[in-house]
């Protein structure tokens, strides 16, 4: 009593899809898409892929509670959302924000890195010194080396931390400037240019 | 009204004294704003938006004006004014006082030369475009606030799971462990002044550890630090010792991942003592 090929691969998907499932609740750290071939070895690669597919799809949106997200160059169940206030009345705890200066100082390191302190300084005409300790000391910061200039000063870079913290898929996923807002400061550069020019005419 | 009602706050409710002197002197709509600023650029900008000024058009004697008149309300608070506050105070007063002086006549054609204006714009300008970003990023949801991944719990299983979960020690992680030392022996008055200068080169310290490592393939970083006694000597060594060793790859570093901080080394080869034995070190 042998089945059509059609059913056998529905069955192979299934499981596949459960085991992805369970190896994500289980695991602490986001698992990459390519540890899976290795974790399922009897599952060929376009099955997995075509697993990842269908729990991404079942997994998301607002009727869900358990969201599968594309962190940090890896895939993690997590909270939707919405449910922030549920859970952390569960956990009796408040929500804490990172201080605006933090935040400023995590910018221009997210979108600049690698950066000294001195740089940081520059763009935020303030010292930064203490600014960078508590980010590092949040690990959301580290140093990742020394730039070849007087001093050595020290290289500043997000960690892997950082892209879990936001949930970034890798760096380049960083938010971006509307195209509204990128032509509000075209627009800028454009005046002054033509401000400039006037001046020497 | 304003000259009893002091008296009656000391009175009633001492502890309240100080904050009614303080509003007495300062008018709550200044008072408000003194956190509200993150550095100097931060308020220039607030300035520009407040008074709906074209940016490539600052009316310097204005923003100057005001600048300082913040910069006075600090000071009566009686509160640091860091240099970077000042720095800035100065660079608009210079830019001030070019806008006043005519055009050199003694340039070699008739360029009025940049708008001395310029490099504020430009500063000012890439200020704001971080301060979009920071918001924007700001309002991701983040992680263990607004979206919870299930890695606490598992945190309970992993003892049973082995070992805690270790990463290659970065340079910090080091930094780390010998901050915790130094931390530790700080309260010694024997640490600021070092009275007897202890005879222990790198080699001895390298010779020190490969002993250790011998014994068990790996250790914590404080084991190297029991029994004897801990001088700066001793620290600098030890952090040079570990660092030789790193780069000749005799040992490995790593940290413990999970939040209790321990540092431990690894031995990368079985007969470290005679491989330590066979190196040229530069002392």
């Amino acid at each position: 009593m042998s089945e059509p090929p059609d059913n056998l691969y529905l069955m192979d998907l299934q499981l596949t899809t459960a085991a992805i499932e369970a190896l994500l609740l289980a695991s602490e750290t986001p698992i990459a898409p390519g540890r899976l071939p290795m974790l399922l070895p009897e599952a060929s690669p376009e099955t997995i892929q075509r697993a990842i597919v269908e729990l991404r799809t079942i997994f998301s949106g607002p009727s869900r509670g358990i969201h599968l997200v594309h962190v940090a160059d890896g895939l993690q169940f997590r909270t939707n959302p919405a449910f922030s206030g549920q859970i952390r009345t569960m956990f009796q705890s408040k929500p804490v924000r990172l201080s605006r200066p933090a935040m400023e100082t995590l910018a221009i390191i997210a979108y600049r890195q690698p950066i000294t302190r001195a740089q940081i300084e520059e763009i935020r005409g303030v010292d930064s010194s203490g600014v960078v300790r508590t980010l590092m000391d949040h690990v959301l910061v580290e140093s990742v080396g020394r730039l070849d200039d007087i001093g050595k000063p020290w290289l500043y870079g997000t960690t892997r931390r950082f892209l879990e913290f936001f949930g970034l898929e890798n760096i380049a996923d960083l938010p971006t400037l509307e195209q509204n807002e990128v032509d509000a400061l075209l627009q800028m550069q454009v005046h002054l240019d033509a401000d400039l020019d006037r001046g020497e005419e | 009204m304003t000259m009893t009602a002091p008296k009656v706050a000391l009175k009633t409710a001492p502890k309240t004294a100080t904050t009614v002197a303080a509003e007495r002197i300062v008018p709550p709509e200044l008072r408000l704003n003194l956190a509200a600023f993150t550095g100097p650029m931060d308020l220039l900008l607030d300035l520009i938006r407040k008074h709906e000024i074209d940016i490539f058009d600052i009316p310097i004697a204005i923003i100057t004006t005001e600048y300082l008149a913040y910069l006075d309300t600090i000071n009566t608070l009686d509160l640091h004014a860091g240099d970077e506050w000042l720095e800035m105070a100065a660079m608009l007063i210079l830019i001030k006082s070019r806008m006043l002086l005519p055009p050199d006549p003694t340039a070699e054609d008739d360029d009025a030369g940049p708008d001395p204006r310029e490099e504020l714009v430009q500063r000012i300008l890439e200020y704001q475009m971080y301060k979009l970003v920071a918001e924007k990023l700001d309002d991701r949801p983040q992680l263990s606030r607004d979206v919870f991944a299930p890695a606490s719990r598992v945190a309970e299983y992993a003892k049973d799971l082995g070992p805690p979960p270790l990463h290659e020690a970065s340079m910090d992680d080091l930094m780390n462990a010998l901050r915790r030392i130094i931390q530790r022996q700080k309260t010694k008055p024997d640490w600021a002044y070092e009275i007897t200068r202890e005879r222990l080169t790198l080699r001895h310290v390298i010779l020190e550890i490969s002993t250790l490592l011998r014994d068990s393939p790996r250790i914590t970083f404080d084991t190297i630090f029991e029994g004897g006694e801990i001088s700066r000597h001793r620290v600098v060594t030890t952090f040079l010792a570990l660092l030789e060793m790193t780069r000749l790859k005799m040992i490995r570093l790593f940290q413990a991942k999970l939040t209790e901080d321990v540092l431990y080394i690894e031995r990368a080869v079985i007969d470290i003592v005679e491989v330590s034995q066979t190196f040229e070190f530069n002392e």
